[in-house]
């Protein structure tokens, strides 16, 4: 297909859903107090952006965030190789680790509040604790799930655990390491702002949807949405690109 | 002295309820020094585990394996695999694919980069040293790993089935290039084939594992002279060997349609 026509076929989506928004505001079909109009919403959008009003928000929403997941992916993929590595490690504590990321780190919100305060602290941990276990479990998986052939290969070539390690089981486990990490990366920007709405903060995306809410201020509401929702996709990309970087070889 | 004494191997495998597979039974085999042998059975008869007992990576229950290395140290062992994509590194180049070994016992880059771009050059103008291995046809990635093998100057060369997952050509093409490297650095080959025609063709001696003895039944020579060409598949030494080897494998109940 021709480039010009695949990158056309793509906003299809989106200008039917600004279509049916208009058309629902148009012959209200929801209350207009609870569904500003497109143009409105829009305005809105360009003055928050314009005027630099979101952007300390933002900023820090970006920052704790990132905080959280890139330390969580640091430390999550060095205990996950280790924990892989060593076999009665991974038996021991594949269980724990397990529980740990099927339990909502949402529940543990008292906690981290009693231990850490509600200011940055606070909330960088809460992200750190939501992204680390799956992190550690994919990266553990992929060291268990590594090719028993290439192993046997660079030992009977002669290669010491350490250089097996280094060449060859980290690599193997990279890919489904970074699987961990794009899980975590979801996770990190869903509790970081429901960590601002809930603790309270000075600034953050999820303060400013709290914020706008309790204002009973639409147009904001919808519109600082409408940027965490660009936030969390370009995010995404943006991890799909490194993500193609860093694996470069082989059918993905 | 043989350079590859195997003396006295037995070996069985744990089956389901407590029963034991007994594979080899007091297995003896020699290499000689510049010798290609090929090694012939049913399924079953063992072949992948006699070349892992050669490479210490099976132990056998009893018996002894002896190779006298040219190097200090432990014996270079090269090794070819079924699977090539299995044991190929997609995470670095082919040069640096093929200079593994190297890598291993501490060579520099550039030293690597040499000894692999001067062998890959002996073969091929297909591949460059500083292609991705998921580039390469499956037949390259082959050569890749056959290149690999010969390039730390193994004691013991040892190939598992190396190209049954290739067609047909690239296969003979693949045959004829191991033939190439081997005449240009000649070592022990234990070379295990599924392929008759493969196996004798390239061999000076075939030896036919029995599955049901778990132990060399008979040994075969082929006689015809170096380097070996597709045209003598249709010779007279060819097609003896060819002719004992089936009924050898029709003698272990293969042609009865068990496999």
């Amino acid at each position: 297909m021709r480039p010009l026509i695949r990158y056309g076929l793509r906003l299809v989506g989106p200008a039917l859903l600004l279509y049916l928004w208009q058309v629902a505001y148009d012959w209200n079909l929801l209350n207009r107090s609870l569904l500003p109009s497109p143009a409105d919403t829009a305005l809105r959008l360009w003055q928050l952006i314009y005027t630099g009003d979101i952007g300390p928000d933002l900023a820090a929403t970006l920052v704790r965030m990132l905080a959280g997941f890139m330390s969580a992916s640091v430390i999550g993929m060095v205990l996950g190789l280790v924990i892989g590595g060593v076999r009665p490690l991974y038996q021991a504590l594949e269980f724990t680790i397990d529980f740990f990321r099927s339990l909502p780190v949402t529940t543990l919100y008292p906690l981290f509040v009693l231990f850490f305060g509600i200011g940055h602290a606070s909330k960088i941990a809460m992200v750190f604790v939501a992204s680390v276990f799956v992190v550690t479990l994919n990266s553990a998986y992929g060291v268990v799930n590594a090719g028993a052939v290439r192993t046997q290969m660079a030992r009977l070539y002669g290669a010491t655990a350490t250089q097996r390690f280094r060449w060859i089981t980290f690599y193997d486990a990279l890919p489904q390491s970074l699987i961990g990490m794009r899980v975590a990366l979801s996770y990190s920007l869903i509790v970081e702002i429901v960590a601002e709405m809930f603790m309270g903060s000075q600034v953050g995306l999820g303060q400013r949807v709290f914020e706008a809410y309790s204002r009973y201020a639409i147009d904001d509401l919808y519109a600082i949405i409408l940027i965490t929702g660009v936030m969390g996709y370009l995010l995404n990309r943006l991890f799909v690109l490194v993500e193609r970087r860093l694996v470069d070889w082989g059918p993905r | 002295m043989k350079r590859v004494v195997l003396d006295g191997i037995s070996k069985s495998f744990a089956r389901g309820g407590g029963a034991k597979a007994k594979v080899f039974d007091s297995l003896s085999l020699e290499l000689g020094d510049d010798e290609f042998t090929s090694l012939i059975g049913p399924n079953g008869s063992g072949k992948t585990t006699l070349l892992n007992i050669i490479a210490s990576v099976t132990r056998p229950d009893s018996g002894t394996v002896e190779i006298r290395t040219q190097h200090r140290g432990a014996p270079h062992i090269g090794f070819v695999w079924q699977d090539y994509r299995a044991s190929l590194l997609p995470w670095y180049s082919v040069a640096e694919n093929i200079a593994f070994p190297l890598r291993i016992s501490g060579q520099g880059r550039q030293e690597r980069k040499k000894r692999a771009e001067s062998l890959l050059r002996m073969f091929t103008g297909d591949v460059r040293a500083e292609q991705r291995i998921s580039e390469l046809s499956g037949g390259q990635q082959q050569l890749v790993n056959v290149l690999r093998s010969f390039i730390d100057d193994p004691d013991v060369l040892l190939m598992d089935e190396p190209f049954s997952a290739l067609d047909q050509q690239r296969r003979w093409t693949l045959a004829l290039y191991v033939q190439k490297a081997w005449l240009a650095a000649p070592k022990p080959v234990l070379f295990v084939s599924h392929d008759i025609d493969e196996g004798v063709l390239l061999a000076d001696k075939i030896l036919l594992l029995s599955a049901r003895q778990g132990k060399i039944q008979r040994t075969l020579h082929n006689p015809l002279p170096r380097p070996r060409t597709i045209a003598m598949l249709t010779a007279a030494e060819h097609l003896a060997c060819r002719k004992a080897v089936i009924e050898f494998l029709a003698d272990e109940g293969l042609v009865q349609g068990k496999d």
